[in-house]
């Protein structure tokens, strides 16, 4: 479900209220009507797909129970695991793998490739794999019992404003919520979901999507821009990357919290972080959770010798860039990541502790910078193309000028940032207080939501734009 | 629930009205406005009446000189290109000018990834045109071809202001008169950035929508109105040209010119005549114009 379009705000309200339309105590009638929703909005993408999305919660359903009847055994676990990953491998590792092997081999004077896939992926596919199969292996390491509900599993699994781009949900989390007698309506819950929906539609379309503009323009002929407007469009995007991702989280949120649930939190102020590891305790934190419990740890974590624990952090942070895409630009961008958090750890940077506000301050822009410099591979669709944007920053490639967008672009980008930038400061210095959106006067909290529903209808960018995230 | 409810339809009433007085008042300032963009489509679908009218993307905006083709043809010209613009656009504004008159002349300056291919989204093309919905309702068609529920999302008065209400305040406020060359738009300066060589090999998927458009503007007007397809010079470009083979047999179905300067050696490869490698300066485009009103002369004497 894309939230940005205005298929979105006509069916969103009809199927809220059908939903509320429906007794509370029919619990088994208000989840196989989510449930109907759920395939029929992803199978309104692409009917054939919906069988996979089907077919990977079956095998995750049957596998977890026969694993907790056969108590933890490895073998079972381990066929469910590959069965389960099979999908993804095929539909989004398949054409790599082979193109890798062919480039391989060519090297060494052989020619050989298998014949190329050319399937869409499935939208989502990365999200509910790593979802179901979270769930598989907590019944493996006994966290929690076998699910034995098809209907609440299936419903964990394939839940509608969560499954295009996460976030990637605990089971223990929301299957208890979706078994468990929920109230009517809960009247608290749906204000504020309605108010995430908001402020995530602000960052996605007035923020992201306006951003976008100026990084698509340099960085699809970077060649032709100085250094400096490179290092420019790095900044945006890494804004962007942001504002679009942290803004469909909160959408998805707010969503699931206007039906009466509560979905994992995915991101928290990351560009605040004051190191590498505190940033990955703050961006796509649901992502970051499911490979610590079912990649760190599992190899070890941090009991274990520091060159053992290095090499853990390392692997994990492969497997991240290996699950962001078939390119070994998410791969590099993964190393990085992981090699940055080992040299924090070498020399202890992470447990820092200082409340002197320019230390701090210092952090947060270094932090803020190696990010930076990482999503410049995330970005570029080859390695060469990252190394030569990198090239044309690092030696101020064709002199100081700086592209600029015209005035009413760059007006809107510099007006959305700023109150972006705002209400994230206010978030994360002064929490006790409270943003107008927040204030105990109705009226106020009113003008505030008019404001920014205006802010959207006047500079938000509406030109079909697509989630970042959705593309994994 | 019910508390819910009244409050959902109190504050939807709150924004309907509120959303209705922006769009009155933008829409009144959008009439007083005496420059920029928005003002300048404004004069061109309700004022100009020049007989020879250029249209185009940003290639056309740059490229012709009104005054050279007003010297050397002794009529009246203007410039109607719009950057990042293509046929969609610009059928709406045919549409819009022709209420009132039918131009001698019209000069349309293809650019295929904006007139022929469907790689971007069409509602790109309709981002200028909202302000004028419902005020010049023979654009209304247009926006419905592109997307059906534009009908529905048009009654937003704000979202018809959608990224142009910043040109409409700032016509109003500090107005810039961008088309005091009877609108074209020179550009300075020398070539500045790394060669690419354009093809015109078919390399494009053909959209069906803008090849439509090109077919309802042949069969409406050509035979009230010259009309000449061109396509302006490219620093380097190789090709066969099969990218506008579909417009070309058009053309040919309907009688009307169609002239390929995009290899033409006058111009390819000459730095000093151009900007970008889609872009000729100032000195490239008088020569340019130069060039093809001497064809287009010779094309009507014929």
């Amino acid at each position: 479900m894309i939230y940005n379009s205005f298929n979105f705000i006509l069916l969103f309200p009809l199927l809220f209220c059908f939903y509320y339309l429906i007794p509370a105590k029919r619990l088994k009638w208000r989840n196989g009507y989510l449930l109907l929703v759920s395939y029929l909005l992803y199978a309104n993408w692409k009917p054939a797909y919906a069988l996979i999305l089907l077919g990977v919660t079956l095998v995750t359903y049957l596998f977890a129970r026969w694993i907790d009847d056969e108590k933890r055994s490895l073998k079972i676990v381990v066929g469910g695991a590959l069965l389960t990953l099979l999908p993804l491998l095929i539909f989004k590792y398949y054409n790599f793998i082979n193109d890798s092997i062919f480039d391989l081999l060519s090297k060494v004077g052989l020619r050989f490739r298998l014949p190329g896939l050319n399937w869409a992926i499935p939208m989502g596919i990365s999200f509910f794999t790593f979802q179901s199969l979270g769930y598989m292996l907590d019944v493996y390491h006994q966290r929690i019992r076998a699910e034995r509900d098809f209907l609440s599993y299936a419903l964990f699994v394939s839940f509608f404003p969560s499954i295009v781009a996460g976030p990637i949900n605990k089971a223990n989390l929301v299957i208890p919520q979706l078994k468990a007698l929920r109230p009517y309506f809960d009247y608290g819950k749906a204000v504020t979901g309605l108010k995430m929906l908001l402020w995530g539609m602000f960052m996605k379309v007035v923020v992201a999507d306006r951003v976008a503009l100026y990084v698509d323009t340099v960085f699809s002929s970077y060649m032709n821009y100085t250094g400096v407007t490179c290092f420019v469009a790095s900044l945006l995007y890494t804004i962007q990357i942001y504002a679009d991702f942290a803004g469909y989280s909160l959408m998805a949120l707010g969503v699931g919290k206007t039906l009466g649930f509560e979905l994992t939190e995915n991101f928290r102020r990351p560009y605040f972080s004051i190191s590498i590891t505190d940033f990955w305790h703050r961006w796509h934190i649901s992502l970051s959770t499911w490979l610590k419990d079912y990649v760190y740890i599992p190899l070890g974590g941090s009991r274990c010798s520091k060159i053992r624990n290095y090499w853990n952090i390392f692997v994990t942070f492969l497997v991240s860039g290996v699950w962001h895409g078939a390119n070994w630009t998410f791969i590099v961008w993964g190393c990085i990541h992981g090699v940055l958090q080992i040299i924090e750890k070498i020399f202890g940077l992470q447990q820092l502790k200082s409340t002197s506000c320019p230390v701090r301050i210092g952090r947060i822009l270094i932090t803020f910078l190696l990010v930076n410099f990482a999503w410049i591979f995330f970005r570029m669709p080859t390695l060469d193309d990252s190394f030569r944007i990198l090239g044309r920053i690092l030696t101020i490639d064709g002199g100081f000028s700086i592209y600029m967008a015209g005035m009413r672009d760059s007006f809107f980008m510099v007006f959305g940032l700023f109150l972006l930038f705002f209400k994230d400061t206010v978030d994360e210095f002064f929490p006790a207080k409270k943003t107008i959106m927040e204030n105990k006067h109705t009226a106020l909290r009113w003008f505030g939501y008019l404001f920014i529903i205006t802010i959207i209808m006047l500079t938000g960018v509406f030109d079909a734009g697509q989630f970042i995230y959705a593309n994994f | 629930m019910r508390r819910f409810v009244i409050r959902i339809l109190l504050f939807a009433t709150l924004v309907a009205c509120f959303d209705y007085g922006i769009g009155v008042s933008l829409s009144q300032i959008r009439k007083m406005n005496k420059g920029g963009d928005v003002q300048r489509l404004a004069n061109i679908m309700n004022n100009i009446d020049d007989s020879v009218i250029i249209m185009g993307s940003s290639r056309a905006v740059h490229h012709y000189v009104p005054n050279i083709i007003k010297k050397e043809l002794g009529v009246s010209c203007y410039n109607c290109g719009f950057e990042g613009q293509g046929i969609i656009m610009h059928y709406a504004v045919w549409k819009e000018l022709t209420k009132r008159y039918y131009p001698k002349i019209l000069i349309y300056d293809v650019e295929a990834m904006f007139d022929l291919s469907n790689e971007f989204d069409n509602h790109r093309y309709l981002s200028r045109l909202k302000p004028f919905y419902k005020s010049n309702p023979s654009i209304d068609s247009v926006f419905w071809s592109v997307d059906y529920k534009e009908k529905w999302k048009m009654l937003a008065r704000t979202y018809q202001y959608n990224s142009n209400f910043m040109d409409i305040l700032a016509g109003w406020i500090h107005p810039i008169h961008i088309d005091k060359d009877n609108g074209y738009i020179p550009l300075e300066g020398a070539f500045n950035v790394e060669p690419v060589t354009i093809s015109t090999n078919l390399n494009i998927q053909i959209d069906s929508l803008k090849l439509k458009y090109f077919k309802m503007l042949l069969q409406e007007a050509s035979n009230k109105t010259v009309i000449i397809f061109v396509i302006s010079p490219y620093y380097d470009c190789t090709g066969d040209g099969s990218k506008y083979e579909s417009l070309r047999t058009l053309c040919q179905e309907y009688g009307c010119l169609f002239i390929d300067y995009s290899q033409d050696k006058d111009f390819n490869g000459k730095k000093g005549l151009f900007i970008h490698n889609d872009h000729l300066n100032d000195i490239g485009s008088k020569l340019y114009t130069t060039k093809i009103v001497k064809r287009i002369k010779n094309s009507i004497n014929e």
